[in-house]
């Protein structure tokens, strides 16, 4: 089912296309396909089809709620789910049931989606693609390559049309990650835009609840469905939400679009192929009537040790009377990962979050000159799972750079929009990030990408994943 | 660097500002070295492959704590999800 929200929302309004119909269709195409790209950990069957009984029933009556009304939608499993277990993908939480929907969840099905399941993650969102109690996800492209994480079964499931729409969890990049990885759109929105109650805490300052879907279109609206302000999360922001599908079909001539060569496209640290492709989507912009303008990020020199630093201490922060009392609940990646805050020191943390402010400030500033800056997704095409190696998680200096801190790390939105393949046919993101709370112009500006391009119209080939 | 007024200039002394390069904690160079600081922090009996294993993570972390500690952040109050009127 490589249809898009838009397409099915417009049938189903008109009283064409049945939700009962459409989710069963959904439940067969994860029975067919999930044991060989394992992204559903959690099937919710009759309770997802008594729930698109009720949306028929209800749309019958004239009663329609919006593009989302009877669509089925997925979540990484680290999104509490009232009566339904809840794992995070780990032995440690394996039989937790909570009694809470997340606000996400909750917003979601008030507009009329439907969950049809839980999804595969790296272990509490940060652990190895290999450990935990189940099967890791695989890359739809390529059964041997991992969808990249952590939220590698909501990349997995939307690229293999099991579900129209995911959740996903962006701390470091992880939605924007697999999206990237496995040829779908994704936004990590920003800081405080979407509600992080009721999804279990990776690194309180930096997680961001974030959709995975085929189309920009539907990802706006699914954050249009899930942001809002929420008391109930302390970092939530008291923003109107706006129409984020209101400017995706307004024209970016004259929009000026900032590059850092020096950070994003520095051939020491990503791969050559990647640059070309990018620079490629640089052009298709270009030709559009936006602006290439250069920009200066130099603090980004910093921003991958700020963020694992903190990442360490506020996971340590959370996770340690757990993983002190059973570690053998762990699988060994995110085991030495949480137990390592135990070696910094306060003073490390506040310096890490002081430099942060810093990277911040500079990255507001650079957005005074420029609507949203433009860099590959990815710096690396998705790996191979007998490549995976859990020792060397820290980014660049480990040689292997993570583009998408610099967002996380100012905490503004980014969206990754499919732009290319591999020689070998993996695909590969470019990243539009804008100003704080800017998400509409991200929007139109990866929307006019979109139209411009034939990436979001391919699809892997199903009959070799069944 | 900025202006910063007195109460910041305050605020900062009680904080504590660091000169650049200072890396708060003292190197772990051995595996027995973290193998104490382990059993400090409450981790006892690590077998030596786990030991082995979080040694790379600690190196990393050092090593990026040092590479901050370059940055003169006197001007920078720490982000905060703090708010004195959140529900109770």
């Amino acid at each position: 089912m490589m249809t898009t929200i838009a397409e099915v929302a417009e049938h189903i309004r008109a009283r064409e296309l049945s939700p009962v119909a459409l989710m069963q269709r959904t439940l067969d195409e994860i029975e067919r396909l999930n044991s060989s790209v394992h992204a559903f950990v959690t099937v919710c069957g009759e309770e997802a089809l008594a729930q698109a009984r009720a949306a028929e029933t209800e749309i019958a009556a004239g009663r329609y709620r919006g593009p989302l009304h009877g669509i089925p939608f997925a979540v990484k499993d680290v999104y509490q789910t009232k009566g339904i277990r809840t794992t995070a993908h780990s032995h440690a939480l394996v039989d937790w049931i909570p009694d809470e929907d997340a606000c996400t969840i909750a917003r979601l099905r008030d507009a009329g989606a439907i969950l049809a399941g839980k999804l595969a993650t790296f272990e509490f969102s940060t652990g190895a693609a290999v450990e935990g109690p189940f099967p890791p996800a695989r890359n739809p492209w390529n059964l041997a390559y991992t969808p990249m994480g952590s939220s590698s079964g909501s990349g997995a499931a939307v690229a293999a049309g099991m579900v129209f729409a995911a959740l996903g969890g962006d701390t470091g990049g992880s939605v924007r990650l697999p999206a990237a990885a496995c040829g779908c759109v994704g936004i990590r929105p920003t800081y405080g835009r979407v509600s992080r109650r009721g999804v279990i805490p990776l690194s309180w300052s930096l997680d961001a609840p974030g959709p995975i879907t085929r189309s920009v279109r539907d990802c706006a609206y699914v954050l249009g469905a899930i942001a809002g302000y929420d008391p109930e999360d302390p970092a939530s922001a008291k923003r109107d939400v706006p129409d984020f599908a209101a400017d995706l079909e307004r024209p970016i001539r004259g929009m000026r679009v900032g590059v850092d060569r020096a950070h994003f496209f520095n051939s020491e640290f990503v791969e050559p192929s990647v640059i070309e492709l990018v620079d490629r989507a640089l052009e298709v912009l270009r030709a559009q009537g936006a602006v290439l303008v250069p920009v200066a990020l130099p603090m980004l020199e910093y921003v991958h040790a700020a963020q694992n630093i903190i990442h360490v201490c506020e996971s340590h922060a959370y996770q340690a009377p757990r993983v002190f009392r059973d570690p053998r609940k762990y699988g060994p990646t995110v085991r030495a990962y949480f137990r390592l805050g135990a070696f910094l020191s306060a003073r490390d943390y506040l310096q890490a979050q002081r430099v942060r402010e810093l990277i911040r400030r500079e990255m507001v500033r650079a957005f005074g000159d420029v609507d949203v800056i433009a860099a590959p997704t990815l710096s690396r095409w998705a790996e191979r799972f007998d490549e995976v190696d859990t020792g060397t998680r820290f980014g660049k200096l480990t040689g292997k750079p993570n583009l998408m801190i610099p967002f996380s790390n100012a905490g503004v939105p980014a969206i990754t929009v499919p732009c290319g393949f591999s020689a070998d046919g993996l695909p590969l993101g470019l990243q539009i990030a804008g100003r704080p709370f800017a998400e509409t112009t991200v929007f139109q500006v990866a929307a006019a990408y979109e139209r411009a391009t034939p990436w979001h119209t391919q699809h892997p080939k199903m009959e070799a994943l069944a | 660097v900025g202006p910063i007024d007195g109460n910041c200039q305050q605020r900062h002394a009680t904080l504590g500002d660091r000169p650049p390069g200072d890396v708060s904690v003292k190197r772990l160079e051995s595996l027995d070295d973290l193998r104490v600081e382990a059993q400090n922090a409450g981790l006892a009996d690590l077998a030596d492959d786990e030991l082995r294993f979080l040694k790379r993570y600690y190196d990393h972390a050092y090593a990026m704590n040092a590479l901050l500690a370059e940055v003169d952040t006197s001007d920078a109050e720490p982000a905060t999800v703090f708010k004195a009127d959140a529900p109770s």
